[in-house]
This record gives C-alpha cells, structure tokens and sequence, in this order.
C-alpha cells in the first residue's frame, strides 16, 4: 500500500510539471464565426496578426453552436474572445453573463443608429454590428410591372393572376412563417410585444392574440378560401416557386439574392405594402460582434473591433462573403448593389427582432398559429387566441391562478410584518374580491407619508407586478394624506394595482329606517360612517325602533370589500337588538382590525 | 457486466509469475494512465467542474488498485472497458440524475460562488470619479505610461506608483506636441502606436497608473479612471451590494437569485437543487394535459410499427434476394445504399421529395390520378410518411442481418420438412421464421428502444408538425414522440434553455427505456433456450 502511495504522488507531481508544459498555447484573440463569415474573416485575421504582431485565430463553428456553446465554453475557459453573431442572442448572453459591454467611442457616429440601438440594451451597446437585414417586398417583375402599394393590391393581383392562368400563384407565404408574418401583421395593426416610451419591449404585453393580428390572419386566410394558397408551401417550397417563375410575389431578405440571381428570374425589390393601419414594417435584424465576459483580453478584443473591423476595407471583405446591408456607413456607401438600399428602404420604420429572452417562447406557437389557418383547421380566432394563451403560459406561467395575492412594499413593518418588501408576509396578502379576478386589501394604519408598493404573487418575487400591471415594473408610488387615513388597495384582473382613500358605510336591515330607500344598500349616502381621525369610523342614531337587526360594513360604496362579524371579510352578519325605540345606537368601525362593534343603550 | 467479470475470474486461475520485462511494461503503461488522468482531473477541477475530476480521480484509483494489488490481477483486464463505462457511461447517468434535483437551466448557469465571482469583476465609476481617455507610452526600460485626458480638456502623465502629474504644452523633456495635443516622446517615454500599442494591452489592461490614493486603471478602449468593483458580496448576512446603486440584494437559497427589497434581482442567478420540483412540474404541466397522452402513444406505435414493418420487409427482401445469381448480388448491394447515405440527406431529400407543391411524390401522383395524400399537412398521413421513410432507412439494415441468419439455418430442417410435405408457406411460418427471430429477437427488440427515442426522424422529416390544435404550452406536432416533445419543452419553446427538467425529463424516459432492455434480457433468454431444443 506505501508503494501504491508513493507511486501515486510521484505522479501526481509528474504530470502537474509535464503536461502544462504540452497543452496548447492560446492565442491572443480568438474568434468564432459561422462557415460563412470564417473565411472572411480569416483573411482578415491574417493581416491583423501580420500588420500588428498579435496572434489571433479564427474557429469555424456552425451559428447555432456558437449560441449555445458560448455559454458552456466560456466558463471552461475554452471559450473564443470574440463570437459572430445575431444581435438576438443578446437576451440570452446577458442572463448568462456571456458577454461584456463594448465602447466604440467616436467611430459610433460612422455606424447606422439603427444598427447600433439592436445592440444596445438598457442604454448600454453590446455589440460591434457589421450588418442590418430585413424583410423587403419581392417581385417577378414579369407578371406584376408595378409594384403594389396595399395589401389588398396584392390581392386582387393574385386574383387576376392565378384566375387568368398567367401564374400558378400570386402572393406566397410560408405555411410557419411567423418572421414573413410580422410585416403583414404590423400593416394590419397586430404586434408581438408592447414596448414602452423607450422602446424598451414589455414581456408583459403580448399582441399575438390581439385583433391586429388576427385581421391579418384573416387576411391570408382570403387566400386560403380562394385557392391562391395552400397548407404545404413550406420555406423550401416558397423560394422554389418564386424562383421559377410559379410565384409572383412573395416577403423575403436579402440572403436570397444570390440563389433569386442564378436562377435567372426577373425581380425587383419594394417597400413593404400599406394595410388598413398604414404601411407594415419588417422585423431588423442585425449581425455582429460581441466579446466574451470569460476572455481575458476583453480590452484587446474591444480595440481590435473599434480600431481594426470599423474600418471600411475590413467591412467591404465581409459584405463580399455574405451580402447584407453593412452597418457601418462608409462600407455602405462605397457598395454599387442598389438592392441594399432598397432593403434599407424597406426596412426605415422597422421593429427590432425583440432580444429579450421572452421571444424564444414565441416563435413555434407563433408560427403554428399561421399553419393552423393555412390549414384550416381553426379560425384566425381561434387559432390566434390558442397561441396567445400558449405563449403566456411559457413566458412563466403568467396567467396560472396565484395561490397568494400579496401587497408588498416599503410600509409591510408598519403592517406587523417582519420586514418591508416581504412577499410572503401572510398580514399583507390581498383577498379575492369573488370571480371577476380582482383582489383587494384595506388598511387605517399608516402613518401619513410617501409609500411604495407592488403586488406579489405566490408569496414570491418569480411573478410580480408594478407600475401600469407591467410583469417586473416599477413601483407604484402613493402617499397617505393623513394618520390613520383607510387606504384601499385594489389589484384587478389586468394586473394594475390602485390606490384610493377609502368610504365606510354601514349596510343592512337598518337603513330603510335610516332614510334609505332600501336596506342592504352599500350605495346608499346616509348611512356612511365618519372617520374620528384614529383610524375607526362611526355612525351614531337614535332612529331605529326596538327590534333585532343585522348589519355588516361596505367599503367604498360596492360589496367588492364589505367586513361581517369578528372582522371577517365577507364575514357572516352582525346581529344586535333595540330594547326600546329611540335608543341610542353607536356603530364603531375599527378600521385597522376591520371589526364593527355595534352599542345599543348604555 | 457480471457475466464478464466472472470470465476475467476464470482467467485469474492461469496466472503464472509473470517475466520482469512485463511488469516493467505495466508500470509504464500505468504510469502513463496515471499522468494523463491525473491531468485531466487537475485542468476539469480547475474549470471548476470537481464531480467530474471526482470521478476522474476515482476511476484511476480504481485503475491503480486493480493493476498493483496482486489479488485483483484478474480485473485488470477489464479495468480499461470498466474505466471507459464509469467515465462515459455511469458517470453521465449520476449528472444527469443530479441535474434532475436542480434547477440549472438559462440564468441559473453558475454555482454561487462563481456568480458572486463573475459579479466581482464588473467596474464601476464611483460618483465623482474621473473618465480619462488614454494613450500609452513606454520607455526603454519597458515600462508603461499613460497620457490621460479629462472631459475638461486637461491633460496628465501618468506612471505606476507615482502621483498623476499636470502636463503643461510644450513641457520641456517632451517633443512637439501633434494636432491631437499629444507628444511623441515625453520624459523619455515614446508614444506606443500601431502594433506596438496592440501588443502593449494585455500587459497594461491589469495595471494600475498613478499613487495609491488616485490609481487610475484601464476600463475600456475610451476609458481610464478610479474604477472599483461594483459587486460586494457579504458572507456572513449572505447578501450581495450593488455599490453603483447601493442596493442589497440578499440571496434566496431556494430559488437560486439574489433579491434586492423592491424584488428586482441581481443580473446573475446561481443553481440550486430543487429537490422534486422538476418531476412536479412534469406531473402537473403535462402529465394532466391531452398531448402527453397522444405523443406517448404515437412513441409506442411507432417504436413497434416502424421495426416490425422494417423488419418485415427486410425478412421480406432477404428471402427473395436469397440466391448468389449476379443479379440478386446486384439487386442486394443496391439495397445498402439507403443504409450507406448520410441519414440528413436522406430525411432533406425525401422533405423536398413528399411537398405537395414542389415534391415528385404528391405532383406526380396527382397529374396520374389527381389526388395526392397531403403527406406534411394532414396528422394521418404525415406518420404514414415518417413511417414510410423510416421503412426506407431501417429495411436494408434487417435485411442484411437477415440474410444472415438465413444462412445459418441448416438444409437439412428444410430437406426433413420437404420430406414431412410441409408447404413452402408452412415452412415459412414454422421453421424460417422462429430460426430468424432467434438470433434477430434481441436485435428488434434493440431497434424497437432505438426507435422509442428517434429523435432524428422526428425533428427532420417535419419538425414534429403539422402542429396540433387545442393544446396547451408548449406548442407540440402531431408526429412529435416523446424524446422530441422533450426536447421542444426544455430547450426550444420555453424562453429559457431548462436543463434541469430536460434531465428530469431524460430520467423518466431512461426509466421506460431500461423497462424494455429487461424485457429484453428476458426475451433473449427465452430465445436461447428455444434454440437449445433445436
């Protein structure tokens, strides 16, 4: 055994002084890009390394792997320093801490803003871009000379077209293409997310399901019921077709140009048509370079993108391999290709290819939703509606019955919670307010002052809610004008918490004799409490006539919020007898616990 | 495994002393395993993931026991394939098993300490800091400067460990100033341009400029200042201080986050085990909804229609191409070719092959009788088309084994049949086919597990569409089997990359699929005692 030990830690020696010594040497700068952009970029590489003494290398990975492996990679420390990429990995990159911010400083201003605001997020650029791409408006220049201005243009071409036997279709759409979707889609007023003042878009806000969208569901499936489409155009079947002449018009980007030219047909480029909520807008996408947060050469990897790849020739070397829009402006200019320009052109008002991490879960009930009503098999309603739901389930399960309401802010202690922003504090969890969704919570015991506050679901900050009913939003600021003011705080169904000063009345078989015109009436003004500026509201008669009675308090003149016996919300009624007519009776409503005691006689 | 460590016990009762030469050898080779692995345990645990270099260090003991204890020599001959299957294959099982518990997916990427590490190392400026932007200068000796300029125009030298010092224009030790302001050379120091500058900023990106009170660091290609670190982690209240915002946020063990009080969370999460919650999620997600039920039972039908029709037609061909005649030679040798073309151009061309509007299938079908089945688009048609092309894959393959194991059937049966004047068919069905089922039983059943988590097929022909209707998230296609339907729940449709329930997912899967390999077992010990009667 003391030979196997000794054996053994000689080894461990040996192999700790040998091996490292063999492993590979790194070099300075590592960058990894697709099979097209590698060779480009080698070239690239190789003058760099040659002009400036650094070592750097190109690895080509396939696109999908570089997204993936970034992550698993780079921890290991066999990451690349730079990754070619698209800018809606960004989402995804920063969850993971993949990547670090770049500054380009003064060479920004030769980039399109456009272009450097798909790499920006939160104020901050995260990317070098090189090149922008969007959808454009194709056509066989032989079959439709002019190009349409509507929608509805391109339908009644594609009528005329396929009627008349010209052309074996009109306008084609893949059957799942929600990207070539999202232009008709804008032109017809739907959306995918909200976005706020900023652009900034709302996870929260989700539009596929809105009436938007589904006019232009209902626009494709005119098609569909005429004949001019059919369930099995696939992407491979929509270039196909286009490309030899059996399709007259189609949305595409500029990745095709190179297969639309070698085939030989006839085609020219537009804007994008107009729809009943003005012209439709394509998604921008935008490709570029980003930095590893695991390399350790970040600052020699930002210089060699701002100083060595913002330079026209390296630009150009790049748009020859892979013929999309440069970003940078110079580039763009010295390019004769008319085409780019009218990409640009089409492209001007485009949304950004949202690169929040949310849009992963769009994409495949998204694009289903589209072959749902190629196909038939549902309306654009309902299938619109079922993607809808689909999306929001994943986005994290936002729509899922909340086993705990909780009103969460910076006053929770004042409430006997152990600590303010306590999601799970029992003393501050709202109660449902019946089937309409809504919750509600009232409390007399804060002391007059500037509050904050959110709403919590499950006792947790996963599901939370802000400002507007936005999923994660700001705090929703309210002030209490006076001690012991009773607050009322109401969470309905859209998300959106208010805040208002609250009412008390005194409901029951007493009001009728109270000068209402009915009993039971939360509504009614005469028989509202006044508050005594403790927090407590009262009401003192000597109206009623000897008798038994039962009363309950109403908050804010609905039963949404009313208090029975011992407190209780929605609590069994409390029932007191007059010994005498003309007795006084004193209702006393405490509004911290919410208990109304009722003294008849003394 | 235990059948095979018996046998290696068995050998142990040859052994004789063996020659020095040898011994020698082994010790070499030993030593040999020994430094690679120890190796490679050493740069894994480095990157952090120890489990895995555990299990390194683990295995080579086991190596290392085997090989110098004289009463185990018998193992040593299989300690490399049990090394090979504890690295490769118990190894992944126990992760993927552990990954189950957890809640590792996108966000929650990194144990807390390298969280709180990679937070570290963010910057900041504290308020009231200077942004300088740089130049950098050396001097013979090798050491850097910077030339730092503020906001207000103001220029400074700056040196390691010496207090920033006010530049004024044409200072005397500096040569001319150039149109940015700058000199080439001051106080011996020359302005690095060029490659010089290139090669220069990985040896000053971790240096600081100035004395301790000022010491100006590089932050960005436009930036130097005082920057600190912005992320503080405290480990005793456990909480973790953006000192940008002065936020804390405490650290919520059970969801793997940091959580400032307003409930935002700190940019980086940390992985956590979860105990059951994965298994939870799969139970109540989707166990209770309809597509589980309809995805299992396409798996099933699948896994058993798609390897008996196979197999069937396989039987099938190898009976008939059965004879040595050029043709039939020919006829077999063009039958391998399905099974000799990369399996991706196969799926790509028969896509293409079966689209209603450009495929040769439906077009041609239609101008002959004018219907074509909608092969992509209708639920029913799209399986017969998966089946039809994995009849295209897996057919040759049965038929090559088959032909086989016709081969092994003695004439002799066949002559005492034809003796007996058993029919052709009768034949067929009483001796052909259970003589084949013995040698190919464990094969199919093989296939059948094989074809239960066809990933392949799935994903390539149709993406698992056409997409059904009326289900919840996440959206799932009707040819969808369960290893697919896997992957679309953990990786493609939700907005995170969920690692953890994908392996709770796996482990389940794993679970039906070990089921079958006992069946299996069972199976072919039932065959081979049928053909001990034989």
């Amino acid at each position: 055994m003391k030979r196997l030990l000794v054996l053994v830690l000689t080894l461990c020696i040996l192999s700790l002084t040998v091996f490292p010594a063999v492993a590979q040497d790194r070099p300075d700068l590592l960058i990894w890009a697709d099979s097209t952009r590698a060779p480009a970029l080698q070239g690239l590489v190789e003058q760099f390394s040659e002009e400036y003494g650094v070592t750097a290398e190109v690895q080509e990975i396939a696109m999908g792997d570089i997204r993936s492996n970034l992550p698993v990679a780079g921890p290991a420390g066999e990451g690349p320093d730079i990754v070619v990429g698209a800018h809606d990995w960004l989402g995804e990159y920063i969850q993971n801490a993949a990547i670090v911010p770049v500054e380009l400083g003064d060479v920004a201003e030769q980039f399109s803003p456009s272009s450097l605001g798909l790499f920006t997020i939160d104020g901050v650029l995260y990317g070098v871009p090189y090149a922008v791409e969007n959808l454009a408006f194709f056509r066989n220049t032989d079959l439709v000379p002019e190009a349409p201005a509507t929608w509805d243009e391109v339908f009644e071409i594609t009528a005329e077209l396929v009627d008349s036997g010209t052309s074996q279709f009109g306008f084609v759409i893949a059957n799942n293409a929600s990207y070539d979707f999202f232009p008709i889609m804008t032109a017809f007023g739907g959306y995918v997310f909200g976005r706020d003042d900023a652009g900034n878009f709302l996870p929260g806000d989700i539009g596929i399901g809105s009436a938007g969208t589904i006019a232009a569901a209902d626009y494709i499936k005119q098609f569909v019921d005429a004949g001019y489409l059919n369930a099995d155009i696939n992407g491979d079947a929509q270039i196909a077709l286009f490309s030899t002449g059996d399709a007259a018009m189609t949305l595409t980007g500029p990745w095709w140009l190179n297969r639309l030219r070698e085939a030989g047909v006839p085609f020219a480029i537009s804007d994008i048509p107009a729809g009943p909520e003005g012209p439709g807008v394509p998604f921008i996408g935008g490709q570029g370079f980003m930095v590893s947060a695991f390399s350790e050469n970040q600052l020699l990897a930002q210089v060699f993108l701002g100083e060595f790849m913002a330079t026209t020739d390296a630009m150009l070397a790049l748009y020859n391999v892979d013929p999309r829009p440069p970003a940078f402006l110079p580039a763009l200019e010295a390019i004769e290709e008319t085409a780019m320009a009218e990409f640009q052109q089409a492209g001007a008002a485009g949304v950004p290819l949202p690169a929040i991490p949310e849009m992963a879960s769009v994409w495949g009930s998204w694009g289903n939703a589209l072959q749902f009503v190629v196909s038939g098999e549902l309306t654009p309603e309902e299938s619109y509606t079922q993607a809808q739901t689909q999306i929001v389930e994943l986005i994290g399960a936002m729509d899922a019955a909340p086993t705990s309401v909780g009103l969460v802010g910076n006053f929770q202690a004042l409430l006997g919670c152990a600590s303010d922003w306590a999601p799970d504090c029992e003393n501050t969890f709202m109660t449902s307010n019946g089937d309409d969704g809504s919750y509600s919570i009232t409390t007399a015991a804060l002391p007059a002052g500037d509050y904050e506050a959110k709403v919590a679901f499950d006792g947790a900050w996963d599901r939370n809610f802000g400002a507007g009913g936005t999923a994660g939003g700001d705090n929703i600021l309210f002030s209490v004008p006076a001690d012991n003011t009773l607050m009322v705080f109401n969470f309905d169904a859209d998300n959106a918490l208010s805040i208002s000063e609250g009412s008390v009345a005194l409901v029951g078989s007493v009001q009728s004799a109270l000068g209402c015109p009915g009993d039971w009436q939360p509504e009614c003004a005469e028989t509202e409490m006044t508050p005594n500026g403790d927090g407590a509201f009262t009401l003192t008669t000597a109206a009623l006539a000897a008798g038994d009675y039962e009363v309950k308090v109403a908050l804010n003149d609905g039963w949404a919020i009313n208090y029975g016996a011992d407190g209780a919300r929605n609590g069994d009624n409390i029932a007191f007898s007059v010994p005498a007519d003309g007795t006084e009776v004193v209702f006393t409503f405490d509004a911290t616990s919410n208990v109304l005691t009722v003294a008849a006689g003394s | 495994m235990a059948a095979i460590v018996g046998q290696a016990e068995n050998f142990g009762g040859f052994s004789a002393p063996a020659p020095k030469w040898s011994i020698a050898l082994q010790w070499l080779l030993l030593l040999v395993v020994d430094a690679f692995g120890i190796f490679l345990a050493v740069s894994i645990g480095q990157d952090g993931n120890w489990f895995f270099a555990i299990a390194i260090i683990l295995t080579l003991l086991l190596i290392n026991v085997v090989t110098l204890v004289p009463r185990l020599w018998p193992l040593k001959w299989v300690s490399p394939a049990l090394a090979l299957m504890i690295i490769l294959s118990v190894y992944p099982l126990l992760y993927t098993l552990y990954i189950a518990f957890t809640n590792y997916s996108d966000g929650h990427r990194f144990t807390k300490v390298e969280a709180v590490e990679l937070l570290g190392e963010r910057r900041y400026l504290p308020e009231g800091g200077t942004a300088y932007r740089w130049l950098v200068f050396q001097n013979e000796a090798g050491d850097y400067a910077l030339w730092l300029t503020d906001d207000a125009g103001e220029s400074f030298f700056a040196r390691p460990n010496t207090a920033l010092e006010a530049v004024t224009p044409n200072d005397s030790g500096s040569a001319p100033y150039n149109e940015d302001g700058v000199p080439a050379s001051i106080n011996g120091y020359t302005l690095l341009e060029g490659g010089a500058r290139f090669r220069a900023i990985n040896d000053i990106q971790d240096l600081t400029f100035g004395d301790a009170g000022n010491a100006v660091g590089i932050q960005s290609p436009q930036a130097a200042g005082v920057f600190e670190q912005q992320w503080v982690y405290d480990s005793a209240t456990d909480t973790l201080t953006d000192r940008a915002t002065n936020t804390v946020y405490s650290a919520n063990n059970v969801t793997g986050e940091f959580v400032a009080p307003d409930g935002n969370t700190a940019p980086i999460g940390f992985w956590v085990t979860v105990g059951f919650d994965n298994f939870a999620r799969i139970v109540s997600t989707t166990l209770s909804q309809g597509p589980l039920l309809r995805v299992v039972l396409w798996t099933i039908a699948f896994a058993l229609i798609g390897t008996l029709s196979s197999f069937g037609l396989g039987l099938v061909s190898a009976l008939v191409l059965n004879g040595s005649s050029f043709g039939m030679r020919l006829l077999r040798t063009l039958m391998i070719i399905p099974y000799a073309v990369p399996g991706l151009v196969s799926v790509l061309v028969w896509r293409g092959m079966l689209n209603a509007n450009i495929g040769v299938i439906p077009t041609t079908m239609e101008s002959l009788f004018g219907w074509a089945p909608p092969f992509s688009t209708d639920p029913g048609w799209a399986k017969f088309a998966i089946l039809l092309v994995n009849l295209w894959f897996a057919a040759p393959y049965f038929m090559l084994i088959a032909s086989g194991a016709l081969q092994s059937i003695s004439s002799d049966v066949y002559e005492a049949a034809d003796v007996d004047g058993a029919s052709r068919w009768t034949q067929f069905w009483r001796i052909t086919l259970p003589l084949v089922l013995v040698s190919l039983g464990p094969l199919l059943i093989a296939s059948i597990i094989f074809n239960f988590n066809n990933f392949f097929l799935m994903e390539a022909l149709f993406g698992g569409g056409p997409p059904m209707a009326g289900t919840s998230a996440p959206p799932v296609g009707h040819t969808d089997n369960l290893i697919s339907y896997t992957y679309r729940l953990a990786f493609a449709a939700g907005g995170t990359k969920d690692y953890g329930l994908a392996s709770a997912l796996g482990v389940i899967i794993f679970v039906i699929v070990g089921a079958l390999t006992l069946l299996q077992f069972r199976l072919t010990r039932t065959w081979e005692q049928v053909s001990e009667n034989v």
